[in-house]
């Protein structure tokens, strides 16, 4: 939810306006750096040392909410770095602080060896682009592989300097937070100190990831979480910003678990457990997914309610938040922040978020000018070459020997009847398939074997059959994400995203989440997002698929004028669209080039017509 | 018996189907062509109950079917023979028809199943065979008999050439016209094959985009070449 708002120009720079535009989360790190600074004042010590947990649970938690809300890994193993974090802290503070008389260096050690795992198992799980569901089992399957494991480390011979690692008893006699000099005695922060410590850097971690999720990082991992595919297509490179995700992820539920250790001088495996897997899951859950504050509140509301019940040990404890849990997701399945945040805006006006104001141009442009062309060095322009692509499935021949030159400049056009082979060979020149045989040339130079991605940053614009849009995010930040790919650049990605989105007349929609445009809106925007990078090679599979006459006619002329730029191949089966773009037509039929020619030289051709009418002869036999 | 009035379907929010018309009278075996993409699976699709409608209504035997799940509507009398045909590929052909029948819960179908076996030889040869094992022919039967199991009223085909040998596309044709006389089953036909069509059906409806744009007999649309280039070919 936060990710979504957009900083832009005007009321950026009047106080009232930066009021306005601070969401929800803003206010509640607030409250809660204010609640730290009294709380040492005015709780008496044990609760003071409550509070301290739960705050370092619901950091715990928070690292979820990055990754699971905002980026959409399902991350079980948040426990695991949690685990790690506190186990490096008690090993590193138990041998050094006698030696340097302070243990923040060991907290540091512990956010790097978390971030190191986290690094380690993320690059094994991304970069092999393991399935959603396989990174859940695998960071809960490594979890308990750390819990079985550090439950047999009893005994003197697993030390590691003077820390015992202790097996399920645990380790022991962990120092608490100290400060002081090498060479001088530690000396341990009180209580309530401690408390205030922890309170101030959750709420500045908080604020950290609020800030981050506004900044482009933020909106590519939106869009990684909306749209896997587009955001590949638009030559983002997925794995990387995943395992960055997660490795932050992981460093900060390493800190967590850090301060846990020195929290209670203690750890043992059950930081392992399943239980506590879940536990995270549930805080995230309750307080709200998306809800960088929820993680807290989810967290503070389970825990003190836990302890009020007896706590984990109490026979109705996971009773009682079994049964929180349900009530949660069934009633309230956003979480309680985002419910009690849409019912404050709806109460409250001067609540609700304001949509952003777009730099939009005073003077509406021209008619149909193509966007300027940014005087960045165009990539590589020449002709894009099939030679004899050849694509099995098995036993059946999809593709078989296409040989086709697109020039640099111009629309083509690909027809066939069903089975033609048409999808199968775009997918080919996308680079979605791998021949079977034969190549892919674009300038000169083989692309047979290079990802979508790659070919994208080469100078390809990509829109496959089944729309591909972020349909939760607006108009313009699906054209931004669309933009900044290739800019690089915040502001002149913005600017980018306004000219596409007034040449394609989609202004007064630009705030509109884009799963409610109109089914033509929505094909154009998406060809918008296709020439946002200013591609010199345009793949188009059926654009015109659904629309009215309309919006089909519309998209000629969209066409045509992409045409004078640069090299548009379309696959299409709506034939009046075809016939009035009038330009080259091949017809495909059985994997092979049936015939080449315009669109009336071919409706003339009795043979044409002949296999479209299901009279091909041969006819394919499995 | 089959009637469609005024029907906008589509897929979430793209309408394939504009204001569709069709009516098909008891005993009739009617067939739509049109081109690919102009919304002939869309309508069968729309009559089972796979995808809801946008506007519109489908009666069958008067009675409106909108709020009639799929299973209801199948156990009806609608029988939907899908373009890949959709055979259990794991299921022996024996088990694909009992699947059927289990389906329908209709009494008698062991004996219903031994006259199947009987009227399509090829299917007794192969009954302990995988569906995935069957050749593209040898699956279309499959899946006509499998239909035939629910004992329906309207079978719903589409696009029963696709993909065949030219051989095994003539029996099938027997095998329609046999179902539509000797049984008294209406069929709806979706095609774009022309030759298959006028063997079976002495008319046919034209769609494009969305829309029935002529009703005529089968035999004129075979002499009217420029007909065929506006809706069929190129």
């Amino acid at each position: 939810m936060s990710s979504g708002t957009e900083a832009t120009t005007a009321d950026r720079k009047s106080l009232a306006g930066i009021v306005r535009r601070l969401p929800l989360e803003v206010a509640g790190m607030v409250v809660i750096v204010v609640v730290a600074a009294l709380l040492p004042a005015v709780v008496p010590e044990y609760q003071a040392l409550q509070w301290t947990q739960w705050i370092l649970y619901g950091l715990l938690a928070l690292s979820l909410t990055f990754v699971w809300g905002h980026a959409g890994i399902f991350s079980f193993g948040q426990v695991a770095f949690f685990g790690i974090g506190g186990y490096t802290y008690g090993i590193t503070a138990i041998n050094l602080i006698n030696r340097t008389g302070e243990t923040f260096s060991a907290e540091l050690a512990a956010v790097v060896v978390a971030a190191l795992a986290a690094a380690i198992l993320g690059y094994f799980m991304f970069y092999g682009k393991v399935g959603d569901v396989y990174v859940a089992i695998i960071t809960l399957a490594t979890t308990l592989v750390l819990f079985t494991f550090m439950e047999s480390t009893a005994g003197p011979k697993y030390a590691i300097g003077q820390a015992l690692l202790g097996g399920y008893n645990g380790m022991t006699g962990i120092p608490t937070l100290s400060y002081g000099w090498p060479g001088s005695p530690a000396t341990p922060l009180s209580v309530t100190q401690t408390l205030a410590i922890v309170v101030g850097v959750a709420g500045i971690i908080a604020f950290g990831l609020h800030i981050l999720l506004r900044r482009p990082f933020g909106r590519i991992v939106a869009g990684l979480r909306e749209n896997e595919d587009r955001t590949q297509l638009l030559g983002y490179d997925i794995r990387r910003y995943r395992l960055i995700v997660f490795i932050i992820g992981g460093s900060i539920a390493g800190l967590a678990g850090a301060g846990y250790a020195a929290w209670g001088m203690f750890i043992n495996p059950a930081v392992f457990g399943l239980q506590q897997a879940a536990l995270v899951v549930i805080f995230v859950l309750v307080g709200g997914r998306t809800s960088l504050l929820g993680a807290f509140v989810g967290a503070i509301l389970l825990q003190s309610l836990s302890t009020s019940l007896g706590g984990s040990d109490s026979v109705l404890t996971p009773i009682i938040l079994g049964g929180v849990l349900i009530a949660v997701v069934m009633l309230l399945p956003q979480g309680i922040v985002p419910t009690v945040s849409a019912i404050a805006q709806r109460l409250v006006p001067q609540l609700r978020p304001r949509p952003p104001q777009l730099p939009v141009p005073t003077s509406p442009p021209e008619q149909l000018p193509l966007p300027t062309k940014s005087d960045r060095a165009s990539p590589q322009s020449g002709p894009l070459e099939a030679i004899d692509l050849r694509k099995s499935f098995g036993g059946l021949t999809a593709v078989d020997g296409v040989s086709l030159t697109f020039a640099p400049k111009g629309v083509h056009c690909l027809i066939g009847p069903n089975g033609a082979g048409k999808s199968t060979f775009f997918n080919l020149l996308v680079g979605r398939y791998r021949p079977t045989s034969g190549q892919v040339i674009f300038s000169g130079e083989d692309i047979t074997g290079r990802e979508p991605y790659q070919r994208v940053r080469q100078g390809f614009g990509i829109k496959l059959q089944v729309a591909s849009l972020y349909t939760n995010l607006t108009a313009f930040e699906n054209m931004w994400l669309a933009s900044y790919a290739n800019i690089g650049n915040t502001k002149a990605a913005t600017q980018r995203a306004i000219e596409i989105l007034s040449w394609l007349d989609l202004i007064p929609q630009a705030n509109h989440l884009a799963g409610t445009l109109a089914h033509g809106q929505r094909q154009w925007l998406e060809i918008g997002m296709v020439l946002a990078p200013e591609p010199v090679i345009i793949l188009l599979d059926e654009p015109t698929a659904g629309m009215t006459r309309e919006e089909t006619l519309r998209t000629v002329d969209l066409v045509t004028l992409l045409g004078k730029h640069a090299s548009v191949v379309v696959v299409e089966h709506d034939i009046e669209f075809v016939r009035q773009l009038n330009v080259p037509v091949t017809v495909l039929h059985q994997g092979r080039i049936f015939a080449q020619g315009g669109i009336d030289e071919l409706r003339r051709d009795e043979q044409v017509l002949e296999i479209y009418l299901g009279r091909g002869g041969d006819n394919v036999e499995a | 018996m089959l009637r469609l009035d005024d029907v906008h379907a589509g897929y979430g929010r793209i309408t394939v189907l504009r204001s569709f018309n069709l009516d098909v009278t008891d005993g009739q075996m009617v067939a739509v062509l049109g081109r690919n993409g102009v919304g002939k699976t869309t309508m069968l699709r729309a009559i089972t109950g796979i995808i809801p409608l946008q506007k519109g209504t489908i009666t069958f035997d008067n009675q409106d079917l909108r709020h009639l799940p799929v299973h209801a509507r199948a156990r009806r009398g609608i029988a939907y023979v899908p373009q890949d045909r959709d055979i259990f590929p794991g299921l022996t052909v024996l088990d694909n028809l009992r699947a059927a029948a289990y389906g329908s819960r209709k009494r008698g179908w062991e004996e219903q199943l031994d006259a199947l076996l009987h009227e399509f030889p090829i299917l007794a040869e192969k009954r302990n065979a995988q569906g995935g094992s069957l050749s593209g022919g040898q699956q279309q039967i499959l899946a006509l008999a499998r239909a035939l199991m629910t004992s329906p009223r309207i079978l719903l085909l589409d696009e029963p050439s696709e993909g065949i040998q030219p051989s095994i596309v003539d029996q099938i044709v027997d095998t329609l016209r046999a179902i539509n006389e000797q049984r008294d089953i209406t069929i709806l036909l979706v095609e774009q094959n022309l030759d298959f069509v006028s063997h079976l059906t002495s008319r046919a409806y034209l769609v494009d985009k969305g829309q029935v744009v002529r009703e005529l007999p089968t035999d004129d649309l075979l002499s009217d070449k420029d007909l065929q280039h506006e809706y069929l070919g190129i």
